[in-house]
């Protein structure tokens, strides 16, 4: 699993991540989130782009990030699902929990009124 | 098991390798489990955190190839030796320091061989300690019911009271009931009283009250009288259900009254009715006790009945088992064997009650520990009545077993039957009846042909029935006996019909047979069936893949790409993007299960995870395999997801039933904790609709 960060402004970074989403990576994606939300981070959009495969271990991870941005008045945005991640998404009803975008622009401009 | 299991088990064989190994080579051993995680270790490795092994040590033995399985992997100075239980990988074994390869390797295998051998005489005890137990629990608790007051010291007491008031010197009673006769005395204790049967027939003629105060009349009255008697009062009491007693009083020094007579005739009736009441009490008594025993006899032979029947492709079992009113001696039982062959033993014991019941337990058990060792069924025979043959002789009971091996590869049985346990062969192409012949005497009695046992030819719409004597020997109301021929009838017309069609037309045709007669043994039958060719022409399904991987997160993906590997390859598969879909959600729901071993079964303290995967006909099947922590999946609860505050966890076995079409989970089996998930092809099911992609959630199976 690697991770990466864009930087939008002071307040807005995407972070990308790229491999499977399961139990193995899922405690260093949720590290990625903390350490956001310690660097100011209130809007995170998740790119999914890269990600092939999620279990539920993965989805875990996710909603401990939303819980984490939700505790300081932030949100996260989930971006790019790959089909199969978003049949897993409509499997569980997660779709109705994650605000979901085609890709990670629209997630940002989403952001702005 | 693992290498951890069997140290956990047997922690003293590790201790006396380390012992040995030091003392020959001077260098130090450690035991890592499959994941590499340290177990035990003598010397300065005898403990988890102790350092010196080098720090990139799980990549390290992760690159370490074993391709040979006994092969020596080194680094330096230090030697690893994988160790393998039955074939999968169970652990390592790590020499550090100067030790030469071949020795370490055997350590390896010697080490495995030691705790085998020690597990297999355990479980021999384990079943023999659990068998002795039980009869243990019967003979305790009939020895306590046994130890309430009897009749006897009843009578006794009464009648020392009675002699006392009348200051007789010697009394005397005598009991008929049930064709018997009980005597008790008091005063006296020392006579020899005479032949009591014939005194007693004279005595019932002095009903109701005799007296004789001088020896002569006494003894004219009655002969055998011991010559020190001289005077003697005689009462007879009739009692309830055609039971007599006679009540004599002796050896009065001042001799007998006629007062005395009055008052002995008229307690009569007192006397009589106290009689009886003992009587009966000890009688209810017995009846409790006995009662006890057949429910205790009972529940042990229920507790023994095999749980399930065995599952074999193409092959199909029924068994009905109706034991008799109180208990019966028939036994039956399915034992898995190692080469995926299958035991099935059908016998009775000749004796009924708590002893044959008994009986019934111990054969049992010997047969099964004589099937464990691989002996033939004749041997198994052989070595049963080997076993038994003094304890029956003595007991005067007959034992007659069947024991059969079914190899479902071959169709074939091979059978040895102790006595003939009844038994039919259809032969679905010649549409003819066999009879399965008994191969040795029953047992108990001399020792059985080594050549004894025979092997039938199963075809496709075969089946074979075993039946207990219960069913061949069943009477009607007018004394007419079932027999094998009109169990072959019975069959005949059915013969095409399930197992499950032919043990109920068996048991209609018995009931129609016997109309209203009592019923007094057990009924026990067990059919095995060979489906018609349209099931057979399918090959068994084989798995492809197989695996033994450590129990840990970096297994995940390995496991993934063996599972896409195999759905991508089935031949029926649909096109992409439906394909895709398919596979995705049978990679999603085994990265459930294995992620749920590896954090729950083995709480992350490493282990093995096996699994297979075997494409079927029309979908996939996956078997997975732990030596973790059991669970109860029912207790699971599906997560309840509550918009805006969904939980972190606890999805996981959810989405695998949503996912699955089937999903199986069986604790401690042979090959360990066993999860069995099936998913059928998109397109081998058209009623089912496949979960559509912008759809809702699929229905719940």
């Amino acid at each position: 699993m690697e991770i990466s960060q864009r930087i939008v402004d002071e307040k807005t970074c995407v972070i990308s991540l790229n491999g499977t989403l399961n139990a193995r990576s899922a405690d260093r994606v949720k590290e990625a989130f903390r350490e956001a939300v310690g660097k100011g981070m209130r809007r995170v959009v998740l790119d999914l782009g890269q990600v092939p495969f999620i279990d539920s271990s993965g989805l875990a991870a996710l909603v401990s990030g939303l819980k984490t941005l939700n505790e300081k008045g932030g949100s996260l945005k989930l971006a790019s699902l790959q089909s199969q991640a978003d049949l897993l998404f409509k499997l569980t009803m997660f779709d109705k929990v994650f605000e979901i975008y085609p890709d990670a622009d629209q997630a940002i401009q989403s952001y702005t009124p | 098991m693992t290498l951890k299991a069997m140290l956990r088990q047997q922690p003293e064989v590790f201790d006396r390798l380390a012992r040995h190994w030091h003392r020959v080579t001077g260098a130090e051993i450690v035991a890592l489990d499959a994941a590499g995680e340290w177990i035990a270790g003598s010397g300065p490795y005898s403990s988890a955190d102790s350092g010196g092994l080098p720090d990139d040590w799980h990549e390290w033995l992760a690159q370490a190839s074993f391709d040979q399985g006994t092969a020596i992997f080194e680094q330096g100075s230090i030697r690893v030796a994988p160790v393998r239980f039955q074939d999968v990988p169970a652990g390592y074994l790590v020499a550090v320091g100067e030790a030469p390869p071949d020795l370490l390797r055997w350590s390896a295998e010697s080490l495995v061989a030691t705790v085998a051998a020690q597990q297999s005489l355990q479980d021999v005890s384990d079943e023999l300690t659990r068998v002795k137990s039980q009869l243990e629990m019967v003979s305790g608790l009939t020895r306590q019911l046994g130890s309430t007051p009897d009749l006897v010291s009843v009578l006794r007491a009464m009648l020392a009271e009675i002699r006392q008031f009348f200051g007789a010197g010697e009394a005397l009673m005598i009991l008929e009931q049930d064709g018997d006769l009980t005597h008790i005395s008091a005063g006296g204790e020392d006579r020899r009283w005479p032949p009591w049967r014939q005194a007693y027939g004279r005595l019932q003629t002095a009903r109701p009250l005799a007296l004789h105060n001088d020896p002569a009349s006494l003894h004219e009255f009655w002969p055998e009288a011991p010559a020190d008697l001289t005077n003697m009062l005689v009462l007879c009491l009739p009692l309830a259900d055609s039971a007599q007693a006679a009540l004599v009083l002796a050896n009065k020094e001042a001799g007998f009254k006629a007062e005395d007579g009055d008052l002995l005739g008229a307690a009569s009736g007192q006397l009589a009715a106290i009689l009886d009441a003992a009587r009966s009490t000890q009688q209810m008594l017995r009846q409790a006790r006995l009662q006890r025993e057949y429910e205790i006899a009972a529940e042990i032979q229920t507790s023994l009945l095999p749980r399930g029947f065995p599952e074999i492709p193409g092959v199909e079992f029924a068994v009905a088992a109706l034991p008799a009113p109180e208990v019966g001696g028939d036994f039956f039982d399915f034992i898995p064997l190692a080469d995926d062959s299958l035991a099935i033993v059908l016998g009775g014991v000749e004796a009924r009650g708590v002893p044959a019941a008994v009986m019934t337990v111990l054969v049992r058990a010997i047969v099964r520990m004589e099937t464990s060792y691989g002996h033939s069924p004749q041997r198994v025979v052989a070595r049963a009545n080997q076993i038994l043959v003094h304890d029956l002789q003595h007991a005067e009971a007959s034992v007659t077993a069947l024991v059969a091996y079914f190899d479902p590869n071959e169709l074939s049985l091979t059978y040895a039957s102790a006595g003939r346990v009844p038994g039919l062969w259809w032969r679905a192409e010649k549409a003819t009846f066999e009879l399965l012949q008994a191969t040795a005497p029953a047992l108990g009695g001399p020792a059985s042909d080594p050549e004894g046992e025979r092997t039938l030819q199963l075809e496709p719409g075969d089946f074979v029935i075993l039946v207990s004597d219960g069913i061949t020997q069943a009477k009607s109301p007018d004394q007419q006996v079932f027999g094998a021929e009109r169990l072959g009838r019975a069959l005949l017309s059915r013969a095409g019909g399930t197992a499950g069609d032919l043990v109920q037309s068996v048991l209609s045709e018995l009931r129609a047979f016997r109309r209203d007669a009592p019923w007094a043994d057990d009924l026990t039958m067990v059919v095995l069936r060979i489906k018609p060719s349209v099931a057979l022409q399918e090959p068994r399904p084989e798995p492809v893949e197989e695996f033994a991987l450590p129990a840990n997160l970096h297994s995940l993906e390995s496991i993934s790409q063996r599972v896409t590997r195999v759905c991508r390859s089935l031949p029926d598969l649909p096109p992409a993007p439906i394909s895709e879909d398919f596979v995705y959600l049978i990679e999603l729901a085994v990265s459930e299960i294995c992620t749920n071993l590896i954090e729950h079964a083995y709480q992350m303290a490493g282990g093995e995870i096996r699994g297979s995967l075997t494409p079927l006909e029309n979908g996939i099947q996956i078997d997975l395999y732990d030596d973790g922590e059991s669970f109860d999946p029912a207790a699971v609860p599906d997560p309840t997801l509550a918009q805006g505050s969904p939980n972190e966890g606890g999805y996981g076995l959810h989405i695998v039933r949503q996912i699955m079409d089937k999903v199986e989970y069986q604790a401690h089996t042979p090959k360990g904790n066993h999860w069995r998930l099936i998913k059928y092809l998109p397109s081998a099911d058209p009623a089912r609709k496949e979960l559509k992609r912008h759809g809702d959630k699929p229905t719940d199976r």
